[in-house]
Protein backbone atom coordinates (compact mmCIF):
# COMPACT_ATOMS: atom_id res chain seq x y z
CA UNK A 1 0.00 0.00 0.00
CA UNK A 2 2.90 1.79 0.76
CA UNK A 3 4.11 2.01 -2.71
CA UNK A 4 1.65 2.15 -4.08
CA UNK A 5 0.57 6.05 -2.58
CA UNK A 6 4.28 7.12 -3.13
CA UNK A 7 3.49 6.39 -7.10
CA UNK A 8 0.02 8.10 -6.54
CA UNK A 9 0.35 11.22 -4.27
CA UNK A 10 2.05 13.74 -6.91
CA UNK A 11 -0.72 13.50 -9.30
CA UNK A 12 -3.66 13.38 -6.82
CA UNK A 13 -1.72 16.28 -5.11
CA UNK A 14 -1.79 18.35 -8.68
CA UNK A 15 -5.54 17.45 -9.35
CA UNK A 16 -6.42 18.57 -6.22
CA UNK A 17 -3.66 21.85 -6.19
CA UNK A 18 -5.61 22.77 -9.81
CA UNK A 19 -9.16 22.34 -7.93
CA UNK A 20 -8.35 24.29 -4.79
CA UNK A 21 -5.92 27.00 -6.32
CA UNK A 22 -4.47 26.56 -2.12
CA UNK A 23 -1.45 23.73 -1.07
CA UNK A 24 -2.54 23.46 2.37
CA UNK A 25 -6.39 22.62 0.96
CA UNK A 26 -4.60 20.30 -1.64
CA UNK A 27 -2.60 18.87 0.95
CA UNK A 28 -5.36 18.05 3.48
CA UNK A 29 -7.23 16.61 0.39
CA UNK A 30 -4.76 13.65 -0.52
CA UNK A 31 -3.94 13.21 2.97
CA UNK A 32 -7.73 12.36 3.34
CA UNK A 33 -8.21 10.32 0.58
CA UNK A 34 -5.24 8.15 1.45
CA UNK A 35 -6.56 7.92 4.63
CA UNK A 36 -10.61 6.47 3.02
CA UNK A 37 -8.76 4.23 1.28
CA UNK A 38 -6.14 2.80 3.93
CA UNK A 39 -8.77 2.28 6.32
CA UNK A 40 -11.81 1.30 4.10
CA UNK A 41 -10.06 -0.84 1.19
CA UNK A 42 -6.68 -2.14 2.07
CA UNK A 43 -7.74 -5.68 2.14
CA UNK A 44 -8.92 -5.48 -1.41
CA UNK A 45 -7.40 -7.12 -4.60
CA UNK A 46 -4.00 -4.52 -5.08
CA UNK A 47 -5.73 -4.15 -9.45
CA UNK A 48 -9.05 -2.39 -7.49
CA UNK A 49 -6.74 0.36 -5.68
CA UNK A 50 -5.94 2.57 -8.31
CA UNK A 51 -9.76 2.78 -9.39
CA UNK A 52 -10.99 3.37 -5.83
CA UNK A 53 -8.24 5.76 -5.06
CA UNK A 54 -9.92 7.64 -7.83
CA UNK A 55 -12.89 7.73 -6.92
CA UNK A 56 -11.80 9.37 -3.74
CA UNK A 57 -9.56 11.57 -4.76
CA UNK A 58 -12.62 13.32 -6.89
CA UNK A 59 -15.03 12.55 -4.37
CA UNK A 60 -13.34 14.37 -1.63
CA UNK A 61 -12.39 17.30 -4.00
CA UNK A 62 -16.03 17.41 -4.76
CA UNK A 63 -17.02 17.35 -0.83
CA UNK A 64 -14.27 20.28 -0.56
CA UNK A 65 -15.88 22.48 -3.34
CA UNK A 66 -18.93 22.09 -1.35
CA UNK A 67 -17.60 23.09 1.77
CA UNK A 68 -16.20 25.89 0.04
CA UNK A 69 -19.55 27.25 -1.67
CA UNK A 70 -21.32 26.91 1.82
CA UNK A 71 -18.34 28.60 3.48
CA UNK A 72 -18.42 31.31 1.10
CA UNK A 73 -22.02 31.99 1.29
CA UNK A 74 -21.84 32.41 5.24
CA UNK A 75 -19.16 34.42 4.61
CA UNK A 76 -20.95 36.74 2.50
CA UNK A 77 -24.39 36.30 4.73
CA UNK A 78 -21.88 37.31 7.70
CA UNK A 79 -19.97 40.57 5.54
CA UNK A 80 -16.76 39.10 5.21
CA UNK A 81 -15.49 39.25 2.03
CA UNK A 82 -15.20 36.21 -0.21
CA UNK A 83 -12.21 33.80 0.43
CA UNK A 84 -11.25 32.91 -3.28
CA UNK A 85 -8.45 34.24 -4.64
CA UNK A 86 -9.68 34.59 -7.86
CA UNK A 87 -12.64 36.33 -6.73
CA UNK A 88 -10.07 39.16 -5.45
CA UNK A 89 -7.33 39.63 -8.61
CA UNK A 90 -8.45 42.54 -10.54
CA UNK A 91 -8.55 41.30 -14.40
CA UNK A 92 -8.27 38.21 -16.41
CA UNK A 93 -6.61 35.96 -13.95
CA UNK A 94 -5.09 34.18 -17.09
CA UNK A 95 -3.42 36.94 -18.71
CA UNK A 96 -2.28 38.51 -15.81
CA UNK A 97 -0.37 34.86 -15.22
CA UNK A 98 1.32 35.32 -18.56
CA UNK A 99 1.96 38.90 -18.09
CA UNK A 100 3.95 37.94 -15.14
CA UNK A 101 6.48 35.69 -16.75
CA UNK A 102 9.13 37.13 -19.26
CA UNK A 103 9.63 36.12 -22.59
CA UNK A 104 12.71 34.09 -23.03
CA UNK A 105 15.48 34.88 -25.64
CA UNK A 106 13.54 33.68 -28.60
CA UNK A 107 10.79 35.66 -27.32
CA UNK A 108 8.42 32.47 -26.56
CA UNK A 109 6.74 31.64 -23.48
CA UNK A 110 9.04 29.51 -21.15
CA UNK A 111 7.73 26.20 -19.49
CA UNK A 112 6.85 27.47 -16.13
CA UNK A 113 4.46 29.97 -17.73
CA UNK A 114 2.78 27.59 -19.51
CA UNK A 115 2.23 25.49 -16.11
CA UNK A 116 0.99 28.45 -14.37
CA UNK A 117 -1.46 29.93 -17.55
CA UNK A 118 -2.64 26.02 -17.89
CA UNK A 119 -3.16 26.01 -13.77
CA UNK A 120 -5.42 29.16 -14.17
CA UNK A 121 -7.58 27.74 -16.96
CA UNK A 122 -8.20 24.64 -15.83
CA UNK A 123 -8.52 26.44 -12.22
CA UNK A 124 -11.43 28.23 -14.10
CA UNK A 125 -13.53 25.31 -15.93
CA UNK A 126 -16.59 24.41 -13.77
CA UNK A 127 -15.56 21.36 -11.54
CA UNK A 128 -17.03 18.22 -13.13
CA UNK A 129 -15.22 19.65 -16.71
CA UNK A 130 -12.16 20.18 -14.88
CA UNK A 131 -12.38 16.49 -13.02
CA UNK A 132 -13.30 15.03 -16.60
CA UNK A 133 -11.14 16.55 -18.58
CA UNK A 134 -8.23 15.41 -16.15
CA UNK A 135 -9.23 12.00 -15.65
CA UNK A 136 -9.82 11.74 -19.26
CA UNK A 137 -6.66 13.42 -20.92
CA UNK A 138 -4.43 12.84 -18.00
CA UNK A 139 -5.22 9.90 -16.24
CA UNK A 140 -6.04 8.24 -19.49
CA UNK A 141 -9.23 6.90 -18.57
CA UNK A 142 -11.96 5.58 -20.34
CA UNK A 143 -15.04 7.04 -20.55
CA UNK A 144 -16.66 3.72 -18.08
CA UNK A 145 -13.54 4.22 -15.80
CA UNK A 146 -13.80 8.10 -15.55
CA UNK A 147 -17.44 8.39 -14.59
CA UNK A 148 -16.88 5.29 -12.26
CA UNK A 149 -14.22 7.80 -10.92
CA UNK A 150 -16.56 11.16 -10.70
CA UNK A 151 -19.67 8.67 -9.80
CA UNK A 152 -21.74 10.39 -12.52
CA UNK A 153 -23.24 8.54 -16.37
CA UNK A 154 -21.03 8.18 -19.61
CA UNK A 155 -22.96 10.71 -21.48
CA UNK A 156 -22.03 13.34 -18.97
CA UNK A 157 -18.80 12.26 -18.67
CA UNK A 158 -18.49 13.29 -22.58
CA UNK A 159 -20.43 16.46 -22.23
CA UNK A 160 -18.05 17.57 -19.47
CA UNK A 161 -15.27 17.06 -21.10
CA UNK A 162 -16.62 18.04 -24.44
CA UNK A 163 -16.61 21.80 -23.00
CA UNK A 164 -13.77 21.52 -21.11
CA UNK A 165 -11.52 21.14 -24.19
CA UNK A 166 -13.73 23.73 -26.36
CA UNK A 167 -13.18 26.10 -23.36
CA UNK A 168 -9.30 25.25 -22.84
CA UNK A 169 -8.87 25.80 -26.54
CA UNK A 170 -10.64 29.45 -26.02
CA UNK A 171 -8.69 30.71 -23.88
CA UNK A 172 -5.13 28.41 -24.05
CA UNK A 173 -4.66 28.69 -27.92
CA UNK A 174 -3.38 31.99 -28.44
CA UNK A 175 -0.77 31.09 -26.10
CA UNK A 176 0.04 27.86 -26.80
CA UNK A 177 0.50 28.43 -31.24
CA UNK B 1 -10.88 14.89 -33.63
CA UNK B 2 -8.89 17.37 -35.27
CA UNK B 3 -4.92 17.06 -35.32
CA UNK B 4 -4.73 20.62 -34.36
CA UNK B 5 -6.84 19.60 -31.54
CA UNK B 6 -4.69 16.55 -30.88
CA UNK B 7 -1.68 18.60 -30.88
CA UNK B 8 -3.28 21.01 -28.09
CA UNK B 9 -3.85 17.82 -25.99
CA UNK B 10 -0.64 16.01 -26.08
CA UNK B 11 0.85 19.17 -25.56
CA UNK B 12 -1.44 19.96 -22.44
CA UNK B 13 -0.70 16.70 -20.95
CA UNK B 14 2.93 17.13 -21.98
CA UNK B 15 2.65 20.50 -19.33
CA UNK B 16 0.73 18.65 -16.79
CA UNK B 17 3.51 15.72 -16.54
CA UNK B 18 6.20 18.48 -16.45
CA UNK B 19 4.59 20.40 -13.52
CA UNK B 20 3.86 16.43 -11.30
CA UNK B 21 7.81 16.53 -11.50
CA UNK B 22 8.07 20.09 -10.45
CA UNK B 23 6.68 19.89 -7.59
CA UNK B 24 8.23 21.21 -4.84
CA UNK B 25 10.66 19.33 -2.44
CA UNK B 26 9.34 20.35 0.61
CA UNK B 27 5.61 19.88 -1.23
CA UNK B 28 7.38 16.01 -1.39
CA UNK B 29 7.83 15.62 2.11
CA UNK B 30 4.43 16.59 3.05
CA UNK B 31 3.01 14.13 0.83
CA UNK B 32 5.36 11.53 2.17
CA UNK B 33 4.52 12.59 5.82
CA UNK B 34 0.44 12.82 4.83
CA UNK B 35 1.07 9.23 3.46
CA UNK B 36 2.56 7.90 6.86
CA UNK B 37 -0.24 9.08 8.62
CA UNK B 38 -2.81 7.59 7.05
CA UNK B 39 -1.37 4.08 7.06
CA UNK B 40 -0.31 4.39 10.80
CA UNK B 41 -3.54 5.85 11.71
CA UNK B 42 -5.67 2.69 9.57
CA UNK B 43 -3.66 0.36 12.33
CA UNK B 44 -4.99 2.76 15.43
CA UNK B 45 -8.43 0.92 16.93
CA UNK B 46 -11.48 2.12 15.53
CA UNK B 47 -13.99 4.60 17.04
CA UNK B 48 -16.80 2.19 19.22
CA UNK B 49 -19.97 1.29 17.56
CA UNK B 50 -21.71 3.19 20.24
CA UNK B 51 -20.61 6.19 19.44
CA UNK B 52 -21.57 6.28 15.31
CA UNK B 53 -25.18 7.59 16.30
CA UNK B 54 -23.52 11.39 17.87
CA UNK B 55 -22.36 12.25 14.13
CA UNK B 56 -25.53 11.67 13.37
CA UNK B 57 -27.00 14.06 16.04
CA UNK B 58 -24.66 16.88 15.22
CA UNK B 59 -25.79 17.15 11.50
CA UNK B 60 -29.54 16.83 12.50
CA UNK B 61 -28.38 19.78 14.92
CA UNK B 62 -27.04 21.76 12.49
CA UNK B 63 -29.61 21.55 10.07
CA UNK B 64 -32.37 22.47 12.72
CA UNK B 65 -29.90 25.51 13.76
CA UNK B 66 -29.80 26.61 10.33
CA UNK B 67 -32.97 26.39 9.75
CA UNK B 68 -34.24 28.44 12.64
CA UNK B 69 -31.83 30.58 11.56
CA UNK B 70 -32.69 31.17 7.96
CA UNK B 71 -36.38 31.46 9.19
CA UNK B 72 -36.11 34.23 11.92
CA UNK B 73 -33.18 36.47 9.97
CA UNK B 74 -33.91 37.78 6.46
CA UNK B 75 -31.14 36.86 3.92
CA UNK B 76 -29.26 39.38 2.54
CA UNK B 77 -28.96 37.65 -0.70
CA UNK B 78 -31.22 35.38 -3.03
CA UNK B 79 -33.28 33.06 -1.03
CA UNK B 80 -33.01 30.49 -3.36
CA UNK B 81 -28.98 30.29 -2.33
CA UNK B 82 -29.94 30.02 1.23
CA UNK B 83 -32.29 27.02 -0.26
CA UNK B 84 -29.64 25.40 -1.63
CA UNK B 85 -27.12 25.60 1.03
CA UNK B 86 -29.96 23.74 3.40
CA UNK B 87 -30.47 21.13 0.61
CA UNK B 88 -26.33 20.54 0.69
CA UNK B 89 -26.19 20.48 4.53
CA UNK B 90 -29.44 17.73 4.45
CA UNK B 91 -27.44 15.69 2.17
CA UNK B 92 -26.43 12.31 3.01
CA UNK B 93 -23.37 11.88 0.88
CA UNK B 94 -21.06 13.76 3.38
CA UNK B 95 -22.00 13.26 6.98
CA UNK B 96 -18.66 14.19 8.39
CA UNK B 97 -19.04 17.29 7.13
CA UNK B 98 -22.45 18.15 8.23
CA UNK B 99 -20.58 17.22 11.92
CA UNK B 100 -18.35 19.78 11.57
CA UNK B 101 -19.23 22.04 14.32
CA UNK B 102 -16.35 23.96 14.82
CA UNK B 103 -16.35 24.93 11.21
CA UNK B 104 -19.41 27.58 12.19
CA UNK B 105 -18.05 28.42 15.25
CA UNK B 106 -14.83 29.59 12.84
CA UNK B 107 -16.91 31.33 10.80
CA UNK B 108 -18.92 33.24 13.52
CA UNK B 109 -15.61 34.11 14.83
CA UNK B 110 -14.31 35.84 11.38
CA UNK B 111 -12.24 33.63 9.63
CA UNK B 112 -9.21 35.56 8.33
CA UNK B 113 -9.24 35.60 4.31
CA UNK B 114 -7.52 32.27 2.47
CA UNK B 115 -3.89 31.72 2.24
CA UNK B 116 -3.44 30.86 -1.84
CA UNK B 117 0.12 30.07 -1.70
CA UNK B 118 1.09 27.50 -4.79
Amino acid sequence: MDRFLAGMERRAYRMAWIATSNREDALDIVQDAMLRLVKGYADRPEAEWGPLFQRIVQSTIHDWHRRSRVRNRWRQWLGFPRGAADDEMGGDPLETSIASHAPGPDGSLGLQCAIDALDVALHALPLRQQQAFLLRQWEGLSVAETATAMGISAGSVKTHYSRAVQALRDKLEDHWP
Amino acid sequence: MSEQQDDFLRRISTVLDEAEQRIDGATQARLGAARREALAAAKRPRRPVWLLPASGLAAAATVAVLTVSLWQVPPMGDSFAALEDIALLSDEADPEFYADLEFYAWVAEGAPAEDDNG
